[in-house]
């Protein structure tokens, strides 16, 4: 059997038994059952490609004709990490559902699984397509549960803005489909170079704004400290974890398999540079640790971007390096203001002191990620910070181009003010007097631990992770052999 | 021995996480015993070094980008880690009573040890990366332990600018740490001191070289840097005498020793760190002279004190690097003795402030033996350790700084006079005795002084590991008696006079330099924010809209052509599309929601006709369906609204209308540009010669539950999901559900007809969902007719009629599309695959079942959606 | 002829755009309706309007493009969920004064 369908139907199944079944018992076992299932079949997933390309022709059918998941490194560890974070975050969120909204919660969690490994897996633009609109109804699904009508009204606007960009998105496969005669990428990435240019580079200008809105670079962002604030915790941290690095993800697909950057060029790095400074400003202006968190995504994403605009090995590796650091350093933050939220029932600093004081695991659980999202060392976000700096002095020596320095010196500057934001936090919520004897449960700070541990992993060991995203970053490279793998002899 | 090497730096990390755990008594001895040990492996050490051999130990860490766990124990190095293990013993012994009577003194020793582990890294690394992580690790548990008492707000803002100005140098210094690495192809020092030419011939010199002059003068607070560090002194007294004065505040010193054989030399070198040290040398302790808190007068000593240090390294000569040295150690000796001194001070008498504090002698007499020593050093008289550094440093300055270091050596006596008033002034405050715990540590710091001035050959043995070539007793030939005496003497006169007039130098201080900075960025940044993140849904689709707009309009007007395509339709078709048009306008013009509603509706419509013009019947049919239920959908909605009138345009309405035009014009020149088609349609024939294969006739109902079978499934996943979803939004307190619509249908005909006409198509949607492969319908198509055939019964019955639980429907059809899929999978065949069936007397393939899930589906989720928005009420 | 086709498609995003700049839900949501036809429609004429006959085999050749049909198909369907669930949001931000 092969393995690559089971990430996507195993919690697509999960997602559908979850909303029939009665018994919150028997639900909550199915539940983990399927999300610790779809982990394993991840983590099969990313040992399988280490060998090359995974290739499942859904129905049988060769590729372009019928539907192929081509699952590359890039694909099987975005794949790997969304299960793990789903299933960590659901361990967390088991405290948050009521039992009124259960079945849902549970439904929506693996239902949005299901789509964003679709989408991590899938080799075929359309279907892509079919894959980000599951996970984002079932994103709107999760943001909307048990809302305030004041929640809904913002919810409302992500869902609005997402359906405009899935709407780019469309017309988009229309322009390429024209051009081509084709939506399967390995098919796209080999008669794009011969096609109409207008409709290639209109279409390409599409995708791009359409993936950049997902993924919130500049200046596409604002949808969404809003609308991340809107859910409890666990939802958060989940969204806030995964969902843009869906659209970091398409944007590295489109502007490598399908339509190659030719070298860092300044549109980009200007792009990624603002979104940095944007981002970490905005989270500079916050006074509640979830908004402040939520702003530090998109500045954060700037870094991913840059990866992608280097566009070498080194700044691929890296990139990917970053996207995969982030996801787990985001999310055990979110965790942790999710905690601090549900337990002392507010995330306004003004509000909190002396949490750490009080509870010294929780301050720990704190500090170690956040110091990591600042890139301080030895955390994995400390590495993923060299190698872009490394990749972007290699890539410098190759064309020097002074838009490179600027933007590595902007991201130097960036982690810096990114330090103080995130100190901010640490000094006026988990340091002070702690008057208040209420203390955080286990149940809430193992998950937590659980993604933190990843932090620490791949900071003093980084060089398992950077093994695994410089081979992903090679296979995104070596075009010829991801199109051969998927096409094989079809003309 | 390279073993012990690689496990000195980690040694004091373990312990610091061994001491976490600890009890309060047991993390002490835990430091204590750490520190000792560390001192005994470094002193195993000591042979080869001095033997001219450097200790190297090298593994791989994080080879991806060049970076080995690469430490090296030469001369520069093991000095610097004998002085941080040494005053590490004597901080741990002397914290031990210090802290005896805190809460949390586990996690100071853990925070200390840590940072010990950390600053042995930090001069023991041969690897450039594994000297920064180490640096950074020092400013962070820098900052941890400034804001150990954190209950205070002055801890905690004095902790975060501390944490902030060294980690400006520190991103500094990793900066510069990579353009070395470019510059010189690796990130090993013993590597690159091997291609010491190619880095100096660098482009990239000037930029490595200010990088890393940034981190050293942040580090060691040098002007403009300089506050952070008599902002620290609210950490407890140990941390200041250990981190703030004797280790942590050197390793920017020793940072440019470590850099100098390599970046050093240079005229930019000495143009760059003379002025800068000298200028914190004397500013610094002119500022010291005038502090009223014993352990701020200490602060600013040392900021001098590293002012001349760095001013010493920027000579550049061998001389200079030995006087730095010979000047460090005695400078060790002597502050961290002062600094133990002022803890044991206020230990005793709950103050620091100078003015409160005179003729401690008197209860503290072992005490103040001891800062006597200390100052006597500092004083640079003969017979003191501070009489032999002062003469090497007075050889190795010429020039200005020479003159400038006598300036500052009487300011340096005057500021270590004013200290020693506080035992030997006459006065009245009494209190305080000598605590053993706090003595014995700054006792023996103390005896170093003399001792080390009177037995000079043990310095040069010292500082014969620097060079074991050279011979260091001719460099450290005594300096002239007169120059400290006279300084010494002035300096006297100096103290008296700043002790006496109540004169405070008023000068900007960092510090508010700092807090505006950071502010300003505060502002600016709710400025940006505010402007950029509106919350109005209209502000972000008219920027999300413009760049595409802008964009791919751009592309066309550069390079479209548009190519005159025949399209063959027949007449009606352009009266549809006229329609269509009329339709459009109508929705954007009509007044009522209703009317917008009711004309969106026709929209759909005209749309399904265009697509029977098209030749593409299934979808026509879809569009139908989809069409009227949606438009139920929107009515229902419509008719429920409270408030349906709602302030409607953005004053900017003019810019909306450009948008919308934009957006307008650039669809239609992309319909324009795409009417061509492909060049080819590489496809097609693939599906018509595989049709039979796949079992059927119609292509499209081919490609959607065969071909691309996978984007169905994903279809009515999001189908379900919308259903749950809006089965969710339904279900919340404070709702009810209504048995019928506005009022109930009660009418004979209507009961009549749905009677009759509700199976006949629910009938028919069986034919149509069994024949889908044959001709236009399917199994969507058939669910929306049964869901519509079912609605109508609802109507005129009840939907009590009908069941009220749809959520297993729902879970069943996606379970049977799901499982029919999987089914292939488990028989390891591809997913998805289809596999003949016998049905009856029909033969199919497995593609049915696959259709029968998508109808189920569909019927579920159109009726529960509807059954939910019809019939769901606010209480 | 030719010119209508393409101003159709048009017109469609050019008025569902304006609807949404604007601020009533309902109106917003009618404008992501209208610019989802817009889209369907350049999906289906990125497939060529070259004429022909439905795609099912039997008829007359030359066939129409059936791969842009089939992705319409799925496109339809989906908008229609994606409408649903907007239906529901905004009547539940509308019919529900009170929060519990």
């Amino acid at each position: 059997m092969n393995l690559a369908i089971v990430p996507v139907i195993l919690p697509l199944a999960t997602g559908a038994a979850c909303a029939a079944l009665g018994s919150e018992r028997l639900r909550r076992l199915v539940s983990l059952g399927g999300a610790l299932g779809t982990l394993g079949a991840a983590a099969g997933l990313v040992w399988r490609v280490r060998d090359g390309v995974v290739v499942l022709r859904a129905g049988g059918w060769p590729a372009p004709y019928g539907i192929a998941f081509a699952v590359d490194g890039l694909g099987a560890l975005m794949c790997g990490i969304s299960s793990y974070v789903a299933a960590v975050t659901l361990w967390f969120g088991l405290r948050e559902t009521t039992p009124r909204y259960d079945r849902y919660w549970h439904a929506g969690w693996h239902l949005l699984l299901g789509g964003m490994n679709g989408a991590f897996l899938t080799g075929d633009l359309f279907n892509l397509y079919v894959f980000f609109e599951i996970l984002l109804i079932a994103s709107y699904f999760l943001l909307t549960l048990g809302t305030s009508r004041e929640q809904a009204r913002e919810a409302f606007t992500y869902v609005a803005l997402n359906l405009v960009a899935s709407t780019l998105f469309l017309v988009a496969v229309g322009l390429l489909y024209a051009a081509t005669g084709t939506v399967n990428m390995a098919d796209l990435a080999r008669r794009l170079p011969t096609a109409p240019p207008v409709l290639v580079r209109s279409g390409v200008v599409l995708l791009a704004t359409a993936f950049g809105l997902k993924a919130a670079i500049f200046p596409l962002y604002f949808w969404l400290p809003h609308a991340y604030a809107i859910p409890p915790g666990s939802v958060a941290a989940y969204f806030g974890g995964m969902l843009t690095k869906v659209g970091v993800y398409a944007l590295y697909r489109l502007f490598t398999t399908i339509a190659p950057l030719s070298g860092p060029d300044p549109f980009w790095l200007v792009v990624a540079s603002c979104t940095m400074v944007f981002g970490v400003l905005g989270a500079l202006a916050q006074e509640e640790i979830r908004r402040i968190l939520s702003f530090h995504i998109v500045s954060q994403i700037g870094y991913m971007i840059l990866g992608l605009t280097l566009g070498t090995r080194t700044g691929l590796a890296a990139g990917i390096f970053y996207v995969l650091h982030h996801i787990g350093v985001k999310t055990a933050l979110l965790l942790v203001s999710g905690t601090v939220e549900r337990t002392w029932g507010t995330g306004r600093l003004s509000a909190l002191s002396g949490i750490g004081r009080g509870q010294p695991a929780l301050g720990v659980l704190f500090l170690f990620p956040a110091l990591s999202l600042a890139g301080i060392p030895p955390l994995s976000g400390f590495w993923g910070k060299v190698a872009l700096l490394v990749a972007g002095a290699d890539a410098y020596a190759k064309r020097p181009d002074l838009w490179i320095p600027l933007a590595l010196g902007t991201s130097i500057l960036v982690s810096l003010l990114t330090l103080a934001s995130m100190m901010k936090i640490f000094t006026q919520a988990f340091w002070g007097p702690a008057p208040r004897r209420r203390r955080a449960g286990g149940e809430l700070l193992f998950p937590t631990a659980a993604m933190v541990a990843l932090t620490i992993l791949w900071g003093l060991g980084g060089q398992g992770l950077w093994e695994l995203t410089w081979s992903a970053a090679g296979q995104l490279l070596e075009r010829g052999r991801y199109v051969e793998a998927v096409l094989g002899g079809s003309k | 021995m390279e073993n012990a090497l690689a496990w000195i730096p980690l040694l004091p990390v373990l312990g610091g996480l061994v001491a976490f755990a600890a009890t309060r008594r047991a993390a002490g001895w835990v430091s204590l015993l750490v520190s000792v040990s560390v001192l005994a492996s470094l002193g195993t050490l000591v042979p080869p070094v001095a033997g001219g051999r450097a200790v190297q130990v090298s593994l791989a860490w994080f080879p991806g980008v060049g970076v080995r766990y690469a430490l090296r124990a030469d001369g520069l190095g093991l000095l610097f880690s004998l002085l941080v293990a040494g005053v590490g013993v004597l901080i741990a012994l002397y914290a031990m009573t210090y802290m005896a009577h805190d809460r949390r003194t586990p996690a100071f020793f853990g925070f200390l040890l840590l940072f010990m582990g950390a600053m042995l890294g930090v001069v023991l690394a041969d690897d450039l990366v594994v000297l920064y992580v180490f640096w950074e690790l020092t400013s962070l548990t820098s900052f941890l332990l400034i804001g150990f008492h954190h209950e205070e707000a002055e801890a905690r803002q004095a902790a975060l600018r501390a944490l902030l100005v060294t980690v400006v140098g520190g991103l500094g210094l990793l900066g510069g740490i990579v353009l070395l690495g470019a510059a010189g192809g690796s990130l090993q020092l013993s590597e690159l001191e091997r291609h010491v030419d190619r880095i100096r011939a660098s482009a990239l010199y000037p930029w490595i070289l200010g990088l890393v002059f940034l981190g050293a003068f942040t580090k060691s607070a040098q002007i403009p840097f300089h506050f952070w560090l008599p902002g620290a002194m609210v950490a407890p007294t140990p941390v200041s005498a250990y981190l703030h004065s004797a280790t942590m505040v050197k390793a920017g010193v020793f940072l440019l020793l470590r850099l100098a054989p390599l970046l050093g030399g240079a005229e930019v070198w000495r143009v760059w760190l003379e002025p800068v040290g000298i200028v914190t040398y004397l500013f610094a302790s002119l500022l010291a002279l005038f502090q009223e808190d014993l352990k701020a007068l200490l602060a600013y000593g040392t900021v001098a004190s590293l002012g001349l240090a760095t001013a010493l390294v920027g000579s550049g000569s061998p001389e200079g690097v030995l006087a730095v040295m010979a000047f460090l150690l005695a400078h060790g000796a002597y502050k961290g003795t002062l600094f133990l001194v002022a803890g044991a001070v206020e230990h005793e008498t709950g103050t620091r402030r100078l003015s409160e504090l005179r003729g401690l002698a008197r209860t503290m007499p072992l005490t103040a033996g001891a800062a006597t020593l200390a100052v006597l050093s500092l004083l640079g008289l003969p017979g003191f350790a501070g009489f032999v550094a002062k003469g090497a440093v007075e050889k190795a300055l010429h020039g200005w700084a020479h003159e400038a270091m006598l300036v500052g050596g009487a300011l340096t006596a005057a500021y270590g006079l004013r200290f020693l008033g506080v035992f030997w002034g006459s006065g009245e405050r009494r209190g305080g005795h000598d605590a053993p715990g706090l003595l014995l540590p700054a006792a023996v710091l103390a005896a170093a002084g003399p001792v080390l001035g009177l037995y000079p050959a043990l310095y040069e043995q010292a500082l014969a590991l620097l060079h074991p070539a050279v011979n260091v007793s001719s460099e450290l030939t005594l300096g002239k008696v007169a120059v400290p005496v006279g300084s010494a003497l002035l300096g006297g006169v100096l103290a008296r006079w700043a002790g006496r007039s109540s004169a405070s130098l008023a000068l900007p201080s960092g510090e508010v330099i700092f807090d505006r900075v950071y502010a300003g960025v505060l502002n600016l940044a709710g400025l940006l924010t505010r402007l950029t993140v509106t919350g109005r849904l209209r502000d972000y689709l008219a920027v999300s809209l413009v760049i595409p707009v802008t964009g791919a309009g751009a592309v066309i007007l550069s390079e479209g052509r548009f190519l005159a395509v025949p399209v063959r339709m027949a007449p009606y078709e352009g009266v549809v599309l006229l329609l269509g048009l009329g339709a459009v306008a109508f929705t954007v013009l009509a007044r009522s929601l209703v009317a917008q509603v009711v004309a969106v509706g026709a929209v759909g419509y005209t749309v399904a006709l265009l697509y029977i013009g098209l030749r593409a019947p299934d979808l026509a049919l879809t569009q139908i369906l989809v069409e009227t239920v949606t438009l139920v959908l929107f009515l229902a909605v419509v008719l429920h609204l409270r408030h349906p009138e709602e302030p409607d345009r953005h004053p900017a309405w003019a810019l909306d209308l450009f948008i919308a035009l934009g957006v307008g014009a650039l669809t239609a020149a992309f319909a324009a540009l795409i009417l061509p088609g492909p060049p080819a349609r590489h496809l097609f024939s693939y599906f018509v010669h595989k049709a039979p294969e796949a079992g059927g006739r119609n292509l499209v109902n081919l490609i959607v539950v065969d071909f691309r079978g996978l984007d169905t499934l994903g279809e009515i996943t999001v189908l379900g999901i919308a259903a749950l979803g809006v089965l969710a939004l339904a279900s919340r307190p404070g709702t009810r559900v209504a048995h019928h619509l506005v009022v109930p249908v009660r009418s004979l005909i209507f009961e009549t007809a749905v009677r009759v006409v509700s199976p006949a198509v629910a009938a028919y949607a069986l034919v149509l969902l069994l024949t889908g492969h044959y001709g236009p319908g399917g199994g969507f198509v058939a669910g929306l007719m049964t869901a519509m055939a079912l609605f109508a019964w609802a109507m005129a019955f009840g939907f009590e009629a009908l069941p009220q639980d749809w959520l297993r429907p729902l879970a069943a059809g996606l379970g049977i599309a799901y499982g029919t899929g999987t089914l292939a999978a488990a028989l390891g065949r591809p997913f998805l695959t289809h596999s003949p069936i016998l049905l009856g007397p029909v033969k199919s393939t497995t593609s049915l079942l696959f259709d029968f899930g998508v109808y189920v589906l569909v019927v579920a989720a159109s009726l529960s959606a509807a059954r939910t928005l019809l019939l769901v009420r606010p209480r | 002829m030719t010119i209508l086709l393409p101003l159709f498609v048009g017109s469609l995003f050019g008025a569902g755009t304006w609807l949404l700049l604007g601020r009533s839900i309902v109106r917003q949501i009618i404008g992501l309706a209208l610019i989802g036809h817009g889209a369907n429609l350049t999906i289906l004429l990125a497939g060529g309007v070259r004429g022909g006959s439905a795609p099912i085999l039997g008829n007359p050749p030359p066939l129409t493009d059936p791969l842009p049909q089939a992705l319409i198909l799925t496109a339809i369907v989906i908008g229609f969920g994606v409408v649903a669930f907007l239906l529901a949001l905004g009547y539940r931000m509308h019919a529900y004064e009170e929060d519990s």
